[in-house]
């Protein structure tokens, strides 16, 4: 067993520990709000009036996530003199 | 009810497994593995929560829609990332790059 | 006025930034996309300013259909307009900063259009009255952001930098996202106001463990982009890996975004006068400056130096926040003191942003000339930059909290506000321990002003001359502004009063702002 397995192995056991134990109220949520009686199957025009800026939002995520790439894959050409940097402990 | 229970429990279980997979694992591309597996048991937990009788609520449906297009946003940015660690280092384990401590 | 403007501006500016670059580099005049992008947040900047100056706010944008209270719903009030406008301005700063800063490096248009939005959505967060539409716009402005974070990527320290802030901000969005989809499987809907209404009233109902269970990862998921402790370790690397401009956005304002969250959903769904987490806070608060002042002293490397001080600063907000809402738990009666935190919180907000960006941005002035963030090596060079280092002393000054600056009085109204119930320990002793921590701080950025400005410099920096122009400006702009801060803040706390009052009201009239 490694370190890092056994410390995430109790971090996890802690966690189901809490839940389990002191809020099992989490698997049984009811609602006490509102409820929608009509199904989305047969109104799917839902997502385009009632909440549209979610989907254009994530339309600009998506061209944000492009732009992302196309950054992190662009070709480098200068090779500049590095700042230098100070690492505590050493290098590695 | 007893689904919506069912489906609770599963998500919150995916969520555990993903938090061992990345706080246990040494290679980048896990700890990427990681995070989806955490986004798709928060996706689950959030149809599970608009679940009706034979259906599933509207706005949780738009969630779920919505927040699978950000996991995979998410993925294609943290691969991108990796690929450029790959390229500095040639590996892909955490211990040969902790040059930033965690 | 619509409220979708800033936005349409914001995220039409950033698509059409690429356009823009290849028809500037068809005529060969580069420049054309850097101004195009100045002139989107410039736009921006007037918007809010007018917005604010003429007092018509709340703006409203709400779709009504079927299920009203399924519906979206953007909602600008002051708080909103408040964050936004320092938002803006600093956006606006940085990408004049990055004329000359990012000049000889490539993937510009990439860069331009990432930058736009970052801001877009973050002003999106500040406007949305819906958790999972901010939770839209929080993933907008988290994606640029890593990839600002890990721009220069043939650097090591970058893309590492950049992963780890990748993979620590998302855990916490995903918690945070759980805990949206618990709280919407107890009330249905997700609208702030609706929210607000059926916790308090269904409150008996309601397990109370679950929505202390929702507070808490509310906290900790959002309180990963505000740099609480525990969640920290990000950002001393992410800040110095990014682009000195980018640092400045990242501290000035990013983190300020995942503290506006909180204190947004604390105030408007869970009402402080219902449920207790004042003590959680004000433990976080301490726990967060006391760490990070201890760090800064350690730190060799300037940017470091100032990414420690910014999670210290994210200290004295959380605390603020924390004193508030312990006070208006436990002593509901006295407004008086709930707003005046509130108003040193923020105020300290605006002063942070200002002065960290300053710094952030006279520091990236230093390094690009004397290619080095050792603090040993950078002694003295301020005598080779008067503008910047001037203006940089102006900013510590104002960060240091030297008495007349702006900086002193944000964080002296939170003492006042702790000092009001001089029998509660809790407060008296977190007093204490801020106190202490406030002069640690102003101890070491007079030790930095010192190091900078006032000693000889060394033989390596006797060819150093001033920057260009375009990163002169912004920077001197700053410091007027730090100035101008101290000298009308009659004006300046007139305006904070407005988000106050924001918060505070819905404390007590939850029916009346529900904007129908």
């Amino acid at each position: 067993m490694k370190a890092e397995e056994v410390v995430a192995g109790i971090l996890l056991a802690l966690l189901l520990i809490y839940v389990v134990a002191i809020n099992p109220d989490i698997f049984r949520i009811s609602r006490v709000g509102y409820s929608i009686e009509f199904k989305f199957e047969e109104k799917t025009y839902f997502i385009w009036t009632n909440r549209w800026v979610d989907v254009a939002i994530q339309a600009f995520m998506l061209f944000a996530t492009a732009t992302a790439l196309s950054a992190l894959f662009r070709e480098e050409k200068v090779e500049e003199a590095e700042e230098e940097v100070v690492v505590e402990g050493g290098e590695g | 009810m007893f689904l919506q229970v069912f489906y609770a429990n599963v998500a919150l279980v995916m969520i555990l497994i993903g938090f061992y997979c990345i706080a246990s694992k040494r290679n980048l591309l896990k700890i990427v593995i990681g995070i989806e597996i955490i986004t798709i048991g928060v996706n689950l937990n959030i149809l599970a929560m608009g679940l009706m009788e034979n259906s599933v609520e509207p706005l949780a449906q738009e969630m779920a829609i919505v927040s699978i297009a950000i996991g995979a946003a998410v993925a294609a940015v943290s691969l991108s990332i990796l690929i450029n660690v790959y390229r500095h280092y040639k590996t892909l384990d955490t211990r040969k790059l902790r040059r930033l401590r965690w | 006025m619509n409220p979708m403007l800033p936005l349409l501006t914001l995220l039409g500016g950033s698509v059409a930034t690429p356009l823009v670059g290849m028809f500037s580099r068809k005529i060969r005049f580069e420049k054309i996309r850097d101004a195009w992008a100045i002139l989107a947040f410039l736009v921006t900047t007037c918007y809010f300013s007018y917005l604010i100056y003429s007092g018509k706010l709340p703006l409203y944008y709400a779709v009504k259909l079927e299920p009203s209270w399924a519906s979206i719903e953007i909602r600008i009030d002051s708080f909103s307009a408040y964050m936004s406008l320092i938002f803006s301005f600093l956006g606006l700063m940085v990408s004049i900063y990055s004329v000359g800063y990012m000049s000889g490096e490539t993937g510009l248009d990439e860069y331009y259009a990432l930058l736009l939005t970052l801001v877009a959505g973050m002003i999106g967060v500040t406007m949305a009255n819906d958790l999972f539409t901010l939770y839209v716009f929080w993933e907008l402005m988290c994606i640029s952001s890593y990839t600002l974070v890990s721009f220069r990527k043939h650097r090591w320290e970058a893309v590492e930098a950049g992963f780890k802030y990748l993979v620590m901000s998302t855990i916490g969005s995903l918690i945070a996202l759980y805990s949206i989809s618990l709280l919407y499987g107890i009330a249905g809907t997700l609208n702030f106001s609706e929210l607000s209404q059926i916790i308090s009233s269904g409150a008996e109902s309601i397990s109370t463990s679950t929505l202390y269970f929702i507070i808490a990862m509310i906290i900790a998921g959002f309180g990963v982009t505000a740099a609480i402790v525990p969640f920290h370790t990000w950002l001393p690397d992410a800040h110095p890996a990014a682009p000195s401009s980018i640092s400045a956005m990242l501290s000035g304002v990013v983190i300020k975004t995942g503290a506006y969250v909180i204190f947004r959903s604390l105030y408007a769904v869970f009402f402080p006068t219902e449920f207790l987490y004042g003590h959680i806070l004000i433990l976080f608060g301490l726990l967060t400056m006391s760490v990070a002042n201890i760090m800064v002293i350690l730190q060799k490397d300037i940017k470091r130096f100032l990414a420690y001080s910014s999670i210290a600063n994210m200290g004295y907000i959380i605390l603020g926040l924390g004193v508030s809402t312990y006070i208006a738990h436990f002593y509901p009666s006295d407004i008086a003191a709930v707003s005046l935190a509130l108003l040193g919180s923020l105020f300290h907000v605006l002063n942070h942003a200002v002065g960290k960006g300053l710094l952030f941005l006279g520091a990236g002035c230093f390094i690009k000339q004397a290619k080095t963030r050792n603090i040993a090596k950078l002694e003295g060079i301020g005598r080779k930059m008067p503008v910047s280092a001037v203006s940089f002393s102006v900013g510590l000054l104002n960060l240091a909290g030297v008495p007349p600056m702006s900086g002193f009085w944000s964080k002296f109204f939170i003492i006042i506000a702790m000092l009001s119930h001089p029998k509660d320990t809790l407060l008296h002793t977190s007093t204490i321990v801020f106190v202490v921590n406030i002069l640690v701080a102003a101890g070491y950025y007079l030790w930095l002003l010192q190091r900078i400005t006032l000693r000889k410099p060394g033989e390596q920096l006797s060819k150093i001359r001033e920057v260009s122009p375009s990163m002169v400006i912004p920077v001197a702009i700053l410091a007027c502004i730090c100035i101008l801060l101290t000298l009308f803040i009659a004006p300046v706390l007139d305006l904070i009063s407005g988000p106050v009052e924001a918060l505070i009201g819905y404390l007590h009239k939850p029916e009346a702002i529900g904007g129908v």
